[in-house]
């Protein structure tokens, strides 16, 4: 999945101009994925369990980002009553980027970004 | 789409791919420009003609300086500071720091009394222990309010200087006027509560805004008044609406009262819609969200 410096400016938080990468998965070449490495990186814990981030390196950048997620909130049946006629319920999905600007809170941003640190730095990725 | 890996019996542990995509340019010879104000960062993306957008961006980031030195309880000489210490009486403060402390106490009551400005001082375990000269009982942390509040008066200085069509982000609360360069309206991503660089919806906002509360960076620091607790069921809540302060400052009490009370008080809202992030990985929407998702 062709993923690179987009996704990882975003995540850093530095917003920069970049240029909107396609909303579609692009399939890795052949030659590319037998030269990528993946790092993984540390396993940080936060305020809703624990995430580590792993990078793949091809032709010295990152070629694409995956995240493992442990969740410590047991997956309780509490919130199975909440039935509010005039809510609607759904699984939360991910979505795809193709947005100017983002809404959100920073906790979580904090523990992904020390584990893709740390992933880049054992990727050699980090610049000196 | 991809399922939530923590949503799925045996899926701790299972490595997602995160959605491809970017962000999309908000402007094609407009100004971007970012300014650290109130201790957030505040982004600006201005469409249209770049001087008339700059005179405009320098007066709303001279008056947010203004707005910080006058309301942040972090600076000793604050008016809140100094009303705090007692050093003010509420008859000598500024009319703008007056109307805040105003809509502060009218947002206690819209919010059954979950928004509450002094309830950082309360004592109690996870509750907000004062810091060090930032004061006790009886003070005001009114902040809550005054970023969203200063943004809407950015909003005002850049329209009343000739911008139409902007994007104001501070810290995650967004303001979006008029619709970018080549399209109709702003795409506001909202960030999954609980992986930072995923998007978990896409609302399409027209002169609107949009804030999100949740667990912060600088720790469990949303309480709910009444017992200082943590509030429980909810990673996140999400409010869009006309005014910002009053989306934030909905976000914030919605957050606080926790999943089941959020859910009835958000069934009732007026002019303002809400998404419930719950921390058993499902959202709750308001009709209106949904009719705002794209």
């Amino acid at each position: 999945m062709k993923r690179s410096l987009p996704l990882a400016a975003a995540a850093l938080g530095t917003a920069a101009a970049s240029a909107a990468a396609p909303a579609t998965a692009v399939a890795v070449p052949a030659r590319v994925a037998a030269a990528a490495t993946k790092y993984k990186g540390a396993n940080v814990s936060y305020r809703y369990g624990s995430l580590s981030v792993t990078i793949t390196k091809a032709k010295n950048k990152i070629a694409s980002i995956s995240v493992s997620y442990v969740p410590d909130t047991p997956r309780s049946s509490q919130l199975e009553s909440l039935a509010i006629p005039e809510l609607s319920k759904e699984a939360m999905k991910l979505k795809g980027w193709n947005v100017h600007t983002i809404s959100g809170v920073s906790a979580t941003s904090i523990a992904f970004r020390q584990s893709l640190y740390s992933a880049m730095g054992h990727a050699d990725l980090l610049k000196r | 789409m991809t399922a939530f890996p923590g949503s799925g019996p045996n899926s701790s542990q299972t490595p997602i791919s995160l959605a491809p995509g970017g962000f999309i340019p908000t402007t094609r010879d407009g100004l971007r420009h970012l300014e650290h104000v109130m201790g957030v960062p505040v982004m600006f993306d201005i469409c249209g003609d770049p001087l008339r957008g700059k005179a405009a961006l320098e007066a709303a980031v001279d008056w947010l300086h203004w707005a910080d030195a006058t309301f942040s309880t972090y600076r000793s000489d604050s008016e809140i500071s100094r009303l705090n210490r007692g050093e003010l009486a509420i008859a000598d403060l500024h009319p703008d720091v007056a109307a805040v402390l105003a809509r502060c106490a009218e947002l206690k009551e819209e919010t059954d009394g979950y928004f509450d400005i002094e309830a950082p001082y309360h004592s109690g375990p996870g509750s907000g222990v004062p810091e060090a000269g930032r004061g006790g009982p009886g003070s005001v942390e009114p902040s809550g309010v005054v970023k969203g509040w200063a943004v809407a008066r950015v909003v005002r200085i850049l329209r009343e200087g000739g911008v139409a069509n902007f994007l104001v982000n501070a810290s995650g609360d967004v303001y979006a006027a008029g619709h970018p360069d080549g399209g109709s309206a702003w795409r506001v991503g909202i960030q999954h509560p609980r992986l930072a660089a995923e998007v978990v919806l896409t609302l399409a906002l027209r002169d609107a805004s949009v804030a999100t509360s949740g667990m912060q960076a600088r720790g469990e620091h949303i309480a709910d008044p009444f017992d200082a607790r943590v509030p429980s069921g909810l990673l996140a809540v999400t409010i869009t609406g006309e005014d910002i302060a009053t989306a934030d400052a909905y976000a914030t009490a919605a957050f606080a009262m926790g999943a089941q009370r959020a859910a009835a008080w958000c069934a009732g809202l007026k002019g303002y819609e809400a998404a419930l992030f719950c921390e058993d990985d499902t959202v709750l929407t308001t009709p209106g969200l949904t009719r705002l998702r794209v």
